[in-house]
């Protein structure tokens, strides 16, 4: 049971003013939004397509992390071939 | 929840992308504003916006037709910041920035001069010091007006300890809104015999 609020310094918090994003990022957020949501719903229709999307959002990170790993184990033995 | 969020939600369930623009506009201003406060950048809390509505692009047709959306997009923009939080300890340029850094939240300039003004003003800043558990809880249940029960909810916390939580964070506010006015007071005539000799 929600106890209502009448707490004086709580309800003053409710005057503080609307805060918003600058135009030119609200713009380009939605348009981002709205490309999102386009994609997505483009993808219901083809699940394979939202498979593809999610492995390659999945494995995009998992790749070049491993990428950098291999080449940092390489640097390392070969500088420790070259000053053995 | 009134008919027209209802019809919103089932709008967004079926993909239109006009209910899409509209759910931005109209949550926009509250959902930016909650960033705002919590991370006190403007940087950050312009990302974050666009995550939350790109969770909402992304999980529109799943959205439940009972679905409370300024919750729903409250609980997102949470979640992004805990986030966001978590990875900034990685982040050189906030290193850097430590101990110089002012709220984003908190506009200090002449036109808050008036006494209403000062007072919100005051309040902005009183928030903008406290720890992030007592921020967001007063934001969610005094800024934002909400249910506290849909507070609980979007904080993951039972009814007792929110409220609990809630009175520890009044309690804090109050104790730094009395101190800033002190320190205010104890300015003011420094600053006033300022301007009297310029």
């Amino acid at each position: 049971m929600t106890e209502p609020d009448d707490d004086a310094l709580v309800s003053e918090l409710r005057g503080l003013p609307t805060k918003d994003v600058e135009p030119e990022a609200a713009r380009r957020i939605l348009h981002v939004g709205v490309e999102v949501f386009a994609e997505t719903k483009a993808a219901e229709g083809h699940p394979w397509r939202a498979l593809l999307t999610r492995a390659t959002r999945t494995l995009t990170p998992i790749v070049v992390a491993g990428t950098v790993g291999v080449y940092l184990a390489w640097a390392v033995s070969a500088v420790n071939a070259l000053y053995p | 929840m009134d008919a027209e969020e209802r019809e919103l939600v089932t709008d967004l369930r079926r993909g239109n992308a006009a209910a899409f623009r509209r759910a931005y506009a109209a949550y926009r201003p509250r959902v930016y504003g909650f960033l705002l406060r919590l991370s006190g950048r403007r940087d950050v809390a312009d990302d974050l916006l666009q995550e939350t509505f790109i969770k909402l692009a992304r999980n529109a047709a799943s959205l439940r037709e009972d679905t409370r959306l300024v919750a729903w997009l409250l609980t997102v923009a949470r979640n992004e910041f805990l986030s966001y939080r978590r990875w900034s300890v990685l982040d050189i340029t906030r290193i850097l920035s430590f101990g110089r850094e002012q709220s984003d939240a908190v506009d200090e300039g002449p036109e808050a001069r008036t006494q209403a003004q000062a007072r919100l003003q005051l309040l902005e800043r009183g928030l903008s010091e406290l720890p992030t558990a007592s921020r967001e809880v007063l934001l969610l249940v005094g800024v934002e007006g909400l249910d506290q029960e849909e507070a609980a909810e979007i904080l993951g916390l039972g009814y007792a300890a929110l409220r609990q939580r809630l009175s520890r964070a009044r309690a804090e506010l109050a104790q730094r809104i009395e101190a800033l006015e002190k320190r205010r007071a104890k300015l003011e005539p420094k600053r006033a015999s300022e301007r009297g000799a310029t």
